[in-house]
This record gives C-alpha cells, structure tokens and sequence, in this order.
C-alpha cells in the first residue's frame, strides 16, 4: 500500500527512487517547466548510466549528458529558443557527434504513442502513417506489419515505453500526493504519470489535505510515489503563472557549454557548490516574476 | 518603395502562402510570423495551431516556443500534444504545414536529424520534433530556411521527413494521407514543385536576385521555367504589421539589410 505522507526531501527522492542505471523520463517542454532542481539534485548525488527518454527538454538533457550521467538518450527534439535565438544543445551534440552516449532518435507522435501504450498496459501501438522517412531503418524496435484487418494496409508499430522513473515539477500538491499542475494542457503530463513506474514530483507548494477539489486535481495520489517541495524547482526555466524563463542564466550556461571546461566550470559553480535549488537561486538570482496572465495578456 | 529586410521579406512569403480559413500548423520563429502575419491580413478566419496544445491562438505576445503559455491566451482549445498531433495531425485536419530544412533534395525530402553517418554524425542537428508527423499528414507543406548551396543537396545524409519520397505517386503508395511540399520560402527565392514529375522548381527569385545565382546555389539540377518572376515586395501594411508582431526583433532580427 502507498503511504499516506509521501512527502520527503528532494535528495531522499533521489537516492530512494534514482538508482543508477534507471531509465528516466523527463517532463516539461523546451523552456516550460523542466525538472531543473531534480536534474541538479541527480547530478549532484552522482547518479550514473541513466538512459534517459525525453520530450524536448533540451537544457536538462545537456546538464544530465555533461555531468556524466548517462549512457542513453532517446528524443525527438532538443533544442530551444531563446531571445537570442535558437539554443542548440552543445553538451549533447558534442557526446552523440562522438559517441560517448547512445542515441536512440526517434519522433514526436511515437514517443506519444509509445507512453500512451505504456500507460494502457497495451505491448505495442499502431500508428497512422510514419513511413517513408529512414526512421525504420534505424529504430529496428519500429516495425512495418500488415494491419490485422486488411492486410493491403500497413501500419507502423511502436513498442510500449514504460521507463522507471517520471521526474516532474508541479504547482501544488498534498501530502497524499494529490498534484495539481495549473496549466491549461495537462493531460499528456497525465498520460507520462501512467506510463512511467515510479512518480516523483517536486512542487512550489504543498497543501493541506483534501484542499485540492477533483477538478483540480492533475495526476491522484494513487500514481504519486513522492512529492519534494521545492520552491522555484523549474528555475532556470519558466512555469506558468509563477516566474519566467532565467534569461540571463540560460544564456550564460549556452555560453559556458560550448566547451567542455566552460561546462565543468559551470558544473561547479551553479550545481556543485550548491547545496540545494534555495542556494542555487540564491545564487542566480530570482527569475522574473509572472507577469502576463491569461485576462491581461496586453 | 518600402525597405525591407531578406528576413521580412521570408516573413511575408510565408503569409501569403497562407489562405483565410485554413487551420495551419506553426513552429516558432518566422513560420509562426508568417501565420500570424496572414491572420492579422488576408487570412483572418486562419486557425493556428501549436504542437504544445493550444488552438485557434489569440495571443498578441509573440510565443517564444510551441509550449509558450501565451499561446493560452483566448485561445479555442487547449488540448495538448497527443490531440495536436494525433486527433488534428494525423486525423488529417490540418491544411497547411510549416517545416525548416538543415538538407533538401529536390523532391522536397527533408533532414534535420544530422549530417554526416549516423554512427559518427559530423553535426547531431536537433531531430525531427514533430517534422515528420505534420510532412506525413498536413494538407500541404511550407519550407522555410536561408538559402545555403550546401542544404540542396542530391542525396541527403538521412531523411527525416518525407516530402515527395521518390517523386508521383510515391507518398500515395506508403499511404501517406498529407500532400506533401507545396512550396520553399528562402531569403533569396521561392520554389514550388513540378506536378508531373514533383520535383523542386524555381517559383520566383526575389528583387535584387538573380536566377543565375539561385541555380549555382542548389546542388541538384532545379527546374528553372522560362520566365520567372520577380517576388512582389513587401507592401507598406504587411511590413507595418510585422512590426507591430515582433515589435523587439526577436525573430525578425534587429533591422540588418
């Protein structure tokens, strides 16, 4: 049975939850709500061999890739933009350029599929079309078979992911680990909780039990395995209605990242050196509050 | 006579490949410009619709990403990835899809997964995202990219997103439900694609271009009809509004010529 207090620190979420080795999906989406105090937390509890799946979260990819701690990477997009452009992701493009990790390519609508599988308990997923590009070529795990029913058709078949751990950074949740994520688009979020084996959430804010009315309610208690608090825990990037994107910080990591000893540099001074997020945003400075809101978006 | 920049002047390409009504699919950066552009002139009634969930936008802050929560603003839906690219994309709702290009050959067969082998690429480029999704399904594809020799390429390193494949009727036979490449915006000329053999074809070179350039920057033999054209300019109004989109130049750049 789950307990009823899943509340705990974020580095006994690591160390309880983050064995080396695991297979890790990342939440969030380009610069919207990244794990980011997650990811240093791993990194600077020295996890190794990680295979990570990702949605576009490029600058977490990079961190985890730069500091050592993985071995795979399976993605369809990374990469961002900023203000001052399109941010490629330096760290990584150096190790899959020279193959110190595996890249394992893939595309938005399989990765989806993929997890929705993971999710329903189903073994593998048919999608609509896919063929064509070379893909299949690569991705041996892709199949084209007939379709079952008219076998002059063919369909693209996706295996179901179920990775070990979901890393996720969230508004608010109780101590049950009720999580609310108050964004208007949720629902993949939910998709990823039900696919991944072990939910680990860090949240701006804890609540008191039964405060949180159904509707409001994200991802139940029942799929929730622990809940860190931790304030500003997607600082560098943005989250809804909370703080904006850390322009300044994520410039200055694309800045130090284009070299392996800008890199460690960073590693050192912004993770390393920090004893958790509160010192790390301490020490970066507080992202910009949010300023735009739904009704008076200019 | 109005100035304009190369950039502007892509913007405005890709706008006017837009037509009122259609529900159009845009990544960020001048794809999405052009969308908006086309909504706030020609194509008012245009639906955009972004990868990370959000539908019919209204936002008047220019989005710095397809997750970009502005995006919620008044818009219709909000609906997420899966219906984005499953229920809209692949359901074959979508009319007109916007892709950029790192190669190109000339069926309009695109890469921007890496360059060189894929075992030890020379350039890991950032991956499909969900290129191949809206090239497969969307009603017709517009590329947009700077012109580069080295991106028209006979053969390309990898493809991932399939444009005409092998040339008529090759999408068909895969079943692909989307029509493919319609056009290719770059900042020195359009092209669109010969119906018989769907192959790249030059549409139009911009002003101060000449058709002679365009076909020594292409590495593969470009259909060059006998007559091209010269792209109209930007009017005044298309220009004004662009402005008043992307009033800090974040995607049109601060005003280099």
């Amino acid at each position: 049975m789950s307990r009823e207090n899943k509340i705990m620190s974020l580095r006994e979420m690591v160390q309880n939850f983050v064995p080396d080795q695991s297979r890790i999906y990342l939440e969030g989406l380009l610069v919207n709500r990244l794990p980011m105090a997650a990811v240093h937390e791993i990194i600077r509890s020295k996890c190794h061999q990680l295979r990570i799946v990702s949605a576009p979260n490029g600058l977490a990819v990079d961190q985890l890739v730069g500091a050592g701690c993985v071995t795979e990477v399976e993605f369809y997009f990374l990469g961002f933009m900023t203000e001052q452009g399109f941010a490629s992701m330096q760290r990584f493009r150096t190790a899959a350029e020279t193959g110190t990790i595996r890249v394992k390519e893939s595309m938005g609508y399989a990765i989806v599929m993929a997890l929705r599988a993971g999710a329903y308990g189903i073994p593998f997923i048919p999608l609509p079309d896919f063929r064509g590009s070379d893909l299949l070529s690569i991705r041996t795990d892709y199949r084209e078979i007939p379709s079952p029913y008219n076998t002059n058709d063919i369909v693209i078949t996706v295996p179901a992911l179920r990775p070990d751990v979901l890393l996720l950074h969230a508004h608010s949740a109780d101590e049950r680990g009720n999580i609310f994520l108050d964004e208007p688009w949720p629902n993949f979020t939910l998709t990823t909780a039900q696919a991944c084996q072990k939910v680990l959430v860090t949240v701006e804010e804890i609540v008191e039990p039964g405060s949180l009315p159904v509707h409001r309610i994200t991802i139940p208690h029942f799929l929730v395995d622990a809940i860190a608090l931790v304030p500003y825990g997607a600082t560098p990037t943005a989250l809804n209605q909370r703080y904006e994107v850390h322009a300044n910080h994520i410039a200055g990591y694309q800045d130090a990242a284009k070299t392996e000893e800008g890199f460690d540099k960073f590693l050192e001074e912004f993770i390393l050196s920090c004893f958790n997020q509160r010192d790390f945003v301490k020490k970066i400075g507080l992202p910009p509050s949010w300023t735009r809101t739904q009704s008076s978006n200019k | 006579m109005e100035e304009y920049t190369s950039t502007e002047m892509m913007a405005v390409c890709g706008a006017n490949a837009v037509r009122d009504g259609e529900r159009v699919f845009a990544g960020t950066g001048l794809p999405v410009l052009g969308a908006m552009l086309a909504k706030v002139t020609h194509a008012p009634n245009a639906i955009i619709i972004y990868e990370g969930g959000n539908v019919d936008t209204q936002n008047k802050d220019l989005a710095l990403s397809v997750a970009d929560s502005r995006l919620g603003y008044r818009a219709a839906a909000s609906i997420g990835l899966i219906e984005t690219l499953g229920f809209l994309m692949m359901g074959g709702r979508v009319d007109v899809g916007f892709l950029g290009a790192a190669q190109i050959d000339e069926y309009g067969n695109i890469n921007t997964s890496y360059i060189g082998d894929f075992d030890s690429p020379k350039v890991r480029l950032p991956g499909s995202g969900g290129g191949n999704d809206i090239a497969s399904s969307a009603g017709r594809i517009i590329l947009m990219f700077t012109h580069d020799a080295r991106k028209f390429v006979k053969k390309l390193d990898y493809l991932t997103s399939p444009g005409h494949l092998s040339g008529p009727g090759s999408r068909e036979k895969l079943g692909l439900i989307g029509g493919g490449p319609a056009l290719v915006v770059t900042d020195k000329c359009q092209m669109d694609f010969d119906p018989n053999t769907k192959k790249i074809r030059l549409k139009s070179v911009h002003p101060g271009v000449t058709v002679d350039w365009v076909n020594e920057n292409v590495m593969f033999d470009l259909i060059i009809p006998g007559k091209v054209p010269t792209t109209p300019e930007p009017t005044k109004e298309y220009l004004d509004k662009l402005h008043q989109l992307d009033p800090q130049g974040i995607y049109l750049g601060k005003g280099q010529k």
